[in-house]
Protein backbone atom coordinates (compact mmCIF):
# COMPACT_ATOMS: atom_id res chain seq x y z
CA UNK A 1 0.00 0.00 0.00
CA UNK A 2 1.31 3.75 -0.75
CA UNK A 3 1.86 5.99 2.05
CA UNK A 4 0.36 9.02 1.67
CA UNK A 5 3.67 10.63 1.15
CA UNK A 6 3.37 8.93 -2.20
CA UNK A 7 -0.65 8.73 -3.34
CA UNK A 8 -1.11 10.58 -6.40
CA UNK A 9 -3.74 13.51 -4.91
CA UNK A 10 -4.57 15.15 -9.01
CA UNK A 11 -5.03 14.16 -12.49
CA UNK A 12 -2.14 16.69 -13.47
CA UNK A 13 0.97 15.49 -11.91
CA UNK A 14 2.63 18.47 -13.72
CA UNK A 15 1.22 20.30 -11.49
CA UNK A 16 1.06 18.32 -8.23
CA UNK A 17 4.60 17.64 -8.81
CA UNK A 18 5.55 21.70 -8.89
CA UNK A 19 4.57 23.15 -5.68
CA UNK A 20 5.13 26.61 -5.82
CA UNK A 21 6.62 28.45 -2.54
CA UNK A 22 3.48 29.41 -0.29
CA UNK A 23 1.71 28.52 2.31
CA UNK A 24 0.33 25.43 0.88
CA UNK A 25 3.31 24.35 0.06
CA UNK A 26 4.47 24.49 3.33
CA UNK A 27 1.28 22.90 4.93
CA UNK A 28 1.53 20.15 2.72
CA UNK A 29 5.55 19.34 3.29
CA UNK A 30 4.52 19.33 6.83
CA UNK A 31 1.57 16.88 6.77
CA UNK A 32 3.93 14.45 4.42
CA UNK A 33 6.67 14.71 6.43
CA UNK A 34 4.12 13.76 9.78
CA UNK A 35 2.58 11.07 7.79
CA UNK A 36 -0.62 12.56 7.76
CA UNK A 37 -3.65 12.83 5.23
CA UNK A 38 -4.00 16.28 4.03
CA UNK A 39 -6.94 17.75 1.39
CA UNK A 40 -5.66 17.31 -2.24
CA UNK A 41 -6.98 20.51 -2.84
CA UNK A 42 -3.70 21.95 -1.35
CA UNK A 43 -1.94 20.84 -4.51
CA UNK A 44 -4.31 22.70 -6.76
CA UNK A 45 -3.67 25.80 -4.45
CA UNK A 46 0.17 25.68 -4.59
CA UNK A 47 -0.28 26.02 -8.34
CA UNK A 48 -0.35 29.59 -8.62
CA UNK A 49 -0.37 31.12 -4.99
CA UNK A 50 -1.32 34.74 -5.93
CA UNK A 51 -4.58 33.28 -7.47
CA UNK A 52 -4.54 31.05 -4.37
CA UNK A 53 -3.89 34.37 -1.67
CA UNK A 54 -7.31 35.86 -3.60
CA UNK A 55 -9.36 32.29 -3.61
CA UNK A 56 -8.72 31.42 0.44
CA UNK A 57 -9.33 35.46 1.53
CA UNK A 58 -12.61 35.22 -0.61
CA UNK A 59 -13.25 31.87 1.02
CA UNK A 60 -13.00 33.49 3.79
CA UNK A 61 -15.22 36.46 3.97
CA UNK A 62 -17.89 34.49 1.70
CA UNK A 63 -17.82 31.47 4.16
CA UNK A 64 -16.67 32.63 7.75
CA UNK A 65 -16.93 36.39 7.85
CA UNK A 66 -19.85 38.45 9.84
CA UNK A 67 -23.01 37.79 7.43
CA UNK A 68 -26.42 38.17 8.00
CA UNK A 69 -26.69 34.21 7.04
CA UNK A 70 -24.77 32.12 9.43
CA UNK A 71 -21.75 30.08 8.72
CA UNK A 72 -23.46 26.89 8.90
CA UNK A 73 -25.73 27.32 6.60
CA UNK A 74 -23.26 29.46 4.56
CA UNK A 75 -21.63 25.69 4.63
CA UNK A 76 -24.97 23.55 3.95
CA UNK A 77 -25.68 25.80 0.97
CA UNK A 78 -21.99 25.14 -0.19
CA UNK A 79 -22.58 21.57 0.93
CA UNK A 80 -25.99 21.04 -1.07
CA UNK A 81 -24.67 23.34 -4.10
CA UNK A 82 -22.23 20.64 -4.33
CA UNK A 83 -24.11 17.55 -4.41
CA UNK A 84 -26.09 19.07 -7.56
CA UNK A 85 -22.94 19.36 -9.38
CA UNK A 86 -22.07 15.58 -8.02
CA UNK A 87 -18.78 16.95 -6.26
CA UNK A 88 -17.98 14.34 -3.21
CA UNK A 89 -15.10 15.89 -2.61
CA UNK A 90 -16.96 19.34 -1.26
CA UNK A 91 -20.07 17.34 -0.71
CA UNK A 92 -17.98 15.56 2.18
CA UNK A 93 -15.68 17.88 3.26
CA UNK A 94 -18.41 21.03 3.06
CA UNK A 95 -20.91 18.19 5.02
CA UNK A 96 -18.97 18.26 7.93
CA UNK A 97 -18.09 21.88 8.66
CA UNK A 98 -22.10 22.60 8.23
CA UNK A 99 -22.39 19.24 10.74
CA UNK A 100 -20.24 20.84 13.06
CA UNK A 101 -23.10 22.90 14.09
CA UNK A 102 -26.06 21.89 12.88
CA UNK A 103 -25.64 17.70 12.93
CA UNK A 104 -25.14 15.13 10.98
CA UNK A 105 -28.73 13.83 10.78
CA UNK A 106 -29.87 16.92 9.28
CA UNK A 107 -27.05 18.07 6.91
CA UNK A 108 -27.38 14.35 5.07
CA UNK A 109 -30.99 14.65 5.18
CA UNK A 110 -30.90 18.11 3.39
CA UNK A 111 -28.25 16.10 0.84
CA UNK A 112 -30.69 13.17 0.08
CA UNK A 113 -34.08 15.05 0.09
CA UNK A 114 -34.37 19.11 0.70
CA UNK A 115 -38.39 18.94 0.48
CA UNK A 116 -38.71 15.81 2.92
CA UNK A 117 -36.15 17.00 5.54
CA UNK A 118 -36.34 19.11 8.93
CA UNK A 119 -35.18 22.04 7.63
CA UNK A 120 -37.32 25.28 8.07
CA UNK A 121 -39.31 26.20 5.53
CA UNK A 122 -37.15 29.92 5.08
CA UNK A 123 -34.20 28.12 4.61
CA UNK A 124 -35.60 25.57 2.13
CA UNK A 125 -36.46 28.47 0.03
CA UNK A 126 -33.49 29.70 -0.23
CA UNK A 127 -31.71 26.43 -0.94
CA UNK A 128 -34.29 25.87 -4.18
CA UNK A 129 -33.37 29.08 -5.44
CA UNK A 130 -29.62 27.89 -5.17
CA UNK A 131 -30.96 24.54 -6.82
CA UNK A 132 -32.25 27.21 -9.66
CA UNK A 133 -28.47 29.29 -9.63
CA UNK A 134 -26.25 26.35 -9.57
CA UNK A 135 -28.17 23.98 -12.51
CA UNK A 136 -30.47 26.86 -14.78
CA UNK A 137 -28.86 30.07 -13.61
CA UNK A 138 -29.78 31.61 -17.47
CA UNK A 139 -33.95 31.54 -16.41
CA UNK A 140 -33.20 33.37 -12.91
CA UNK A 141 -35.40 36.04 -12.83
CA UNK A 142 -37.16 38.67 -10.48
CA UNK A 143 -39.98 36.52 -9.55
CA UNK A 144 -37.59 34.14 -7.92
CA UNK A 145 -35.88 37.38 -5.69
CA UNK A 146 -39.50 38.23 -5.21
CA UNK A 147 -40.20 34.57 -3.67
CA UNK A 148 -36.97 34.74 -1.11
CA UNK A 149 -38.50 38.67 -0.01
CA UNK A 150 -41.73 36.99 0.72
CA UNK A 151 -39.72 34.21 2.70
CA UNK A 152 -38.49 36.61 4.87
CA UNK A 153 -34.86 37.25 3.18
CA UNK A 154 -33.43 40.49 2.58
CA UNK A 155 -31.38 41.30 -0.02
CA UNK A 156 -28.16 41.53 1.53
CA UNK A 157 -28.95 37.74 2.92
CA UNK A 158 -29.57 36.75 -0.89
CA UNK A 159 -26.26 38.37 -1.80
CA UNK A 160 -24.59 35.74 0.38
CA UNK A 161 -26.45 33.14 -0.91
CA UNK A 162 -25.62 33.63 -4.50
CA UNK A 163 -21.50 34.35 -3.42
CA UNK A 164 -21.82 31.11 -1.59
CA UNK A 165 -23.63 29.15 -4.44
CA UNK A 166 -21.18 31.03 -7.23
CA UNK A 167 -18.04 30.33 -5.63
CA UNK A 168 -18.88 26.47 -5.25
CA UNK A 169 -19.94 26.47 -8.62
CA UNK A 170 -15.95 27.33 -9.06
CA UNK A 171 -15.20 24.81 -6.90
CA UNK A 172 -16.69 21.98 -7.40
CA UNK A 173 -15.51 22.05 -11.25
CA UNK A 174 -12.00 23.34 -10.03
CA UNK A 175 -11.80 20.10 -7.75
CA UNK A 176 -13.63 17.64 -9.90
CA UNK A 177 -11.96 18.75 -13.40
CA UNK A 178 -8.45 17.90 -11.53
CA UNK A 179 -9.42 15.19 -10.27
CA UNK A 180 -8.78 15.78 -6.57
CA UNK A 181 -8.73 12.52 -4.42
CA UNK A 182 -10.98 11.34 -1.76
CA UNK A 183 -9.98 11.44 1.97
CA UNK A 184 -10.61 8.96 4.47
CA UNK A 185 -13.94 9.84 6.63
CA UNK A 186 -11.73 10.37 9.90
CA UNK A 187 -9.48 13.01 8.16
CA UNK A 188 -13.01 14.68 6.69
CA UNK A 189 -13.90 15.29 10.46
CA UNK A 190 -10.65 16.51 11.41
CA UNK A 191 -9.99 18.99 8.29
CA UNK A 192 -13.45 20.16 8.33
CA UNK A 193 -13.57 20.68 12.16
CA UNK A 194 -10.32 23.46 12.00
CA UNK A 195 -12.39 24.88 8.97
CA UNK A 196 -15.45 25.36 11.28
CA UNK A 197 -12.96 26.72 13.91
CA UNK A 198 -10.46 28.97 12.05
CA UNK A 199 -12.36 29.26 8.77
CA UNK A 200 -10.10 29.50 5.42
CA UNK A 201 -7.52 31.98 5.83
CA UNK A 202 -4.41 30.26 6.32
CA UNK B 1 0.33 44.09 -29.90
CA UNK B 2 -0.78 47.51 -29.59
CA UNK B 3 -4.48 46.76 -28.22
CA UNK B 4 -7.61 49.55 -29.32
CA UNK B 5 -9.57 48.32 -26.13
CA UNK B 6 -9.96 51.31 -24.38
CA UNK B 7 -10.33 53.89 -27.55
CA UNK B 8 -13.14 51.29 -28.37
CA UNK B 9 -14.94 50.97 -24.64
CA UNK B 10 -14.39 55.04 -24.14
CA UNK B 11 -16.79 55.36 -27.08
CA UNK B 12 -18.88 52.92 -26.41
CA UNK B 13 -20.08 53.59 -22.87
CA UNK B 14 -22.14 56.15 -23.47
CA UNK B 15 -23.94 55.71 -19.52
CA UNK B 16 -22.78 55.13 -16.60
CA UNK B 17 -25.27 54.15 -14.55
CA UNK B 18 -26.08 50.38 -15.34
CA UNK B 19 -29.32 48.80 -13.63
CA UNK B 20 -29.51 44.69 -13.18
CA UNK B 21 -32.72 43.43 -13.39
CA UNK B 22 -32.85 41.50 -10.16
CA UNK B 23 -30.97 42.72 -6.88
CA UNK B 24 -29.12 46.64 -6.67
CA UNK B 25 -25.52 46.97 -7.66
CA UNK B 26 -23.60 49.92 -6.82
CA UNK B 27 -22.77 52.50 -9.21
CA UNK B 28 -20.02 54.46 -9.43
CA UNK B 29 -21.64 57.42 -7.93
CA UNK B 30 -23.14 55.91 -5.36
CA UNK B 31 -19.56 54.30 -4.28
CA UNK B 32 -18.09 54.54 -0.87
CA UNK B 33 -14.88 55.70 -0.50
CA UNK B 34 -13.65 52.26 -0.22
CA UNK B 35 -15.35 50.98 -3.11
CA UNK B 36 -13.88 54.12 -5.04
CA UNK B 37 -10.55 53.14 -4.48
CA UNK B 38 -11.34 49.87 -6.07
CA UNK B 39 -12.84 51.32 -9.13
CA UNK B 40 -10.02 53.41 -9.68
CA UNK B 41 -7.52 50.41 -8.98
CA UNK B 42 -9.67 48.98 -11.97
CA UNK B 43 -9.51 52.06 -14.41
CA UNK B 44 -5.69 52.25 -13.81
CA UNK B 45 -4.94 48.37 -15.06
CA UNK B 46 -7.25 48.47 -17.57
CA UNK B 47 -7.68 51.80 -18.60
CA UNK B 48 -10.91 51.45 -18.98
CA UNK B 49 -12.77 55.26 -18.22
CA UNK B 50 -16.53 53.26 -17.16
CA UNK B 51 -16.80 50.23 -14.31
CA UNK B 52 -18.32 47.26 -15.82
CA UNK B 53 -21.40 45.56 -14.44
CA UNK B 54 -19.82 43.12 -12.77
CA UNK B 55 -17.63 44.54 -10.34
CA UNK B 56 -20.90 46.76 -9.36
CA UNK B 57 -22.67 43.47 -8.53
CA UNK B 58 -19.83 43.01 -5.76
CA UNK B 59 -19.10 46.47 -4.58
CA UNK B 60 -21.62 46.10 -1.67
CA UNK B 61 -19.10 43.75 -0.02
CA UNK B 62 -15.45 46.03 -0.66
CA UNK B 63 -13.30 42.65 0.54
CA UNK B 64 -15.50 40.61 -2.22
CA UNK B 65 -14.72 43.01 -4.58
CA UNK B 66 -11.27 43.16 -4.04
CA UNK B 67 -10.48 39.61 -3.94
CA UNK B 68 -12.91 38.39 -7.24
CA UNK B 69 -10.99 41.49 -9.13
CA UNK B 70 -7.70 39.47 -7.97
CA UNK B 71 -8.63 36.31 -9.47
CA UNK B 72 -9.88 38.02 -12.61
CA UNK B 73 -6.22 39.24 -13.32
CA UNK B 74 -4.50 36.67 -12.09
CA UNK B 75 -6.41 33.82 -14.39
CA UNK B 76 -7.84 35.36 -17.22
CA UNK B 77 -6.37 39.18 -17.96
CA UNK B 78 -2.82 37.83 -18.02
CA UNK B 79 -0.98 35.75 -20.96
CA UNK B 80 -0.18 32.62 -18.42
CA UNK B 81 0.71 28.99 -20.48
CA UNK B 82 -2.75 29.56 -22.60
CA UNK B 83 -2.60 32.76 -23.69
CA UNK B 84 -5.00 35.41 -24.18
CA UNK B 85 -6.50 34.81 -27.35
CA UNK B 86 -7.78 31.43 -26.25
CA UNK B 87 -8.75 32.29 -22.48
CA UNK B 88 -11.09 34.54 -24.25
CA UNK B 89 -12.35 32.03 -26.52
CA UNK B 90 -13.18 29.79 -23.55
CA UNK B 91 -14.58 32.07 -21.75
CA UNK B 92 -17.04 33.45 -24.37
CA UNK B 93 -17.55 29.56 -25.10
CA UNK B 94 -18.18 29.08 -21.43
CA UNK B 95 -20.55 31.91 -21.03
CA UNK B 96 -22.64 31.28 -24.06
CA UNK B 97 -23.14 27.77 -22.64
CA UNK B 98 -24.17 28.79 -19.33
CA UNK B 99 -26.65 31.29 -21.04
CA UNK B 100 -24.83 34.53 -19.89
CA UNK B 101 -25.55 37.45 -22.61
CA UNK B 102 -23.79 39.97 -20.38
CA UNK B 103 -20.43 37.54 -20.16
CA UNK B 104 -20.66 36.03 -23.72
CA UNK B 105 -21.08 39.79 -24.90
CA UNK B 106 -18.10 40.93 -23.08
CA UNK B 107 -15.81 38.03 -23.87
CA UNK B 108 -16.31 37.83 -27.30
CA UNK B 109 -15.45 41.86 -27.89
CA UNK B 110 -11.92 40.60 -26.02
CA UNK B 111 -12.10 37.46 -28.36
CA UNK B 112 -11.96 39.18 -31.34
CA UNK B 113 -9.58 42.10 -29.90
CA UNK B 114 -7.44 39.50 -28.96
CA UNK B 115 -7.28 38.30 -32.12
CA UNK B 116 -9.89 35.97 -32.62
CA UNK B 117 -11.92 35.93 -35.90
CA UNK B 118 -15.41 36.82 -36.38
CA UNK B 119 -16.25 32.57 -37.55
CA UNK B 120 -14.72 31.59 -34.54
CA UNK B 121 -16.40 34.12 -32.48
CA UNK B 122 -19.91 33.23 -34.11
CA UNK B 123 -18.52 29.58 -33.48
CA UNK B 124 -18.22 29.97 -29.58
CA UNK B 125 -21.27 32.62 -29.53
CA UNK B 126 -23.47 29.40 -31.25
CA UNK B 127 -21.34 26.61 -28.86
CA UNK B 128 -20.97 25.06 -31.90
CA UNK B 129 -18.18 22.42 -31.90
CA UNK B 130 -18.30 21.21 -35.03
CA UNK B 131 -17.27 24.40 -36.81
CA UNK B 132 -15.24 23.91 -39.40
CA UNK B 133 -13.95 27.41 -38.84
CA UNK B 134 -11.98 25.72 -35.61
CA UNK B 135 -9.30 23.24 -35.84
CA UNK B 136 -9.69 19.78 -34.45
CA UNK B 137 -7.47 20.38 -31.74
CA UNK B 138 -9.60 23.41 -30.57
CA UNK B 139 -12.63 20.96 -31.06
CA UNK B 140 -11.41 18.49 -28.51
CA UNK B 141 -10.66 21.33 -26.39
CA UNK B 142 -13.51 23.04 -26.17
CA UNK B 143 -15.57 19.72 -26.16
CA UNK B 144 -13.60 19.35 -23.03
CA UNK B 145 -14.40 22.57 -21.87
CA UNK B 146 -17.83 21.93 -22.49
CA UNK B 147 -17.73 18.69 -20.39
CA UNK B 148 -16.06 20.54 -17.29
CA UNK B 149 -18.85 23.26 -17.35
CA UNK B 150 -21.61 21.10 -17.54
CA UNK B 151 -20.47 17.79 -16.43
CA UNK B 152 -16.93 18.02 -14.47
CA UNK B 153 -17.84 15.00 -12.27
CA UNK B 154 -17.07 12.75 -15.23
CA UNK B 155 -13.48 13.59 -16.28
CA UNK B 156 -11.43 10.98 -16.32
CA UNK B 157 -7.33 10.53 -16.18
CA UNK B 158 -8.23 9.36 -20.04
CA UNK B 159 -9.56 13.00 -20.45
CA UNK B 160 -6.01 14.04 -19.17
CA UNK B 161 -4.19 12.07 -21.62
CA UNK B 162 -5.85 12.48 -24.53
CA UNK B 163 -5.20 16.57 -24.26
CA UNK B 164 -1.59 15.62 -24.09
CA UNK B 165 -2.02 13.71 -26.75
CA UNK B 166 -2.67 16.76 -28.67
CA UNK B 167 0.31 18.91 -26.98
CA UNK B 168 -1.64 20.61 -24.62
CA UNK B 169 0.80 20.94 -21.23
CA UNK B 170 -0.66 19.88 -17.83
CA UNK B 171 -0.08 23.58 -16.82
CA UNK B 172 -2.39 24.48 -19.81
CA UNK B 173 -5.17 21.67 -18.88
CA UNK B 174 -5.05 22.88 -15.33
CA UNK B 175 -5.66 27.12 -16.57
CA UNK B 176 -8.43 25.61 -18.87
CA UNK B 177 -9.87 23.90 -15.70
CA UNK B 178 -9.45 26.64 -13.49
CA UNK B 179 -10.53 29.33 -16.32
CA UNK B 180 -13.89 26.85 -17.15
CA UNK B 181 -14.61 26.94 -13.07
CA UNK B 182 -14.31 31.35 -13.00
CA UNK B 183 -16.93 31.55 -15.48
CA UNK B 184 -19.04 29.49 -13.37
CA UNK B 185 -19.01 31.75 -10.66
CA UNK B 186 -18.99 34.78 -12.65
CA UNK B 187 -22.25 33.64 -14.79
CA UNK B 188 -23.86 32.22 -11.97
CA UNK B 189 -23.37 36.21 -10.49
CA UNK B 190 -24.89 37.87 -13.47
CA UNK B 191 -27.40 35.82 -14.00
CA UNK B 192 -28.73 36.20 -10.54
CA UNK B 193 -28.43 40.26 -10.92
CA UNK B 194 -30.06 39.63 -14.08
CA UNK B 195 -27.25 42.34 -15.50
CA UNK B 196 -28.15 43.30 -19.21
CA UNK B 197 -25.77 42.67 -22.03
CA UNK B 198 -23.81 45.74 -22.98
CA UNK B 199 -23.90 45.18 -26.41
CA UNK B 200 -20.26 45.53 -27.14
CA UNK B 201 -20.47 43.23 -30.13
CA UNK B 202 -23.22 45.20 -31.71
CA UNK B 203 -20.65 48.16 -31.97
CA UNK B 204 -17.65 46.28 -33.60
CA UNK B 205 -16.64 46.66 -37.02
CA UNK B 206 -15.31 43.38 -38.32
CA UNK B 207 -14.17 44.74 -41.51
CA UNK B 208 -11.58 47.10 -39.67
CA UNK B 209 -10.51 44.62 -37.45
CA UNK B 210 -9.60 42.09 -39.98
CA UNK B 211 -7.23 44.74 -42.09
CA UNK B 212 -5.81 45.74 -39.02
CA UNK B 213 -4.57 42.36 -38.20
Amino acid sequence: MSSPATVAHLFLRGVEENPQPSPYADAIAHARSSGIEYWGIWNLLAFRPQTAHHLAALSHEVMFADAPINPALRELIAAYTSSLNKCEFCMRAHAAVAAHTLGEELVWSVIRDLEASALEEREKALLRFIGKLTLASGSVAETDIAVLHEAGWEDDAIFYAIEVCALFNFYNRYVSGSGVSLVSDESVKRLATRIAIHGYNR
Amino acid sequence: MTTPEPELLDAQQGTHRIDAANLPVVSEDDASPEVKALYGRFRALFGRPVVPGILQCFATHPPLLEHMMGLAETMLFSEGALGREHKELLATFVSSGNKCSYCADSHGFFLRLNGGSEETLQAALACDLHSSTLTPRTRSWLGFVARVSDHSHTITPEDIVALRDDGWSDVQIAETIHLTALFATFNRVVNAFGLPSQSLLATLEPKSLETKA
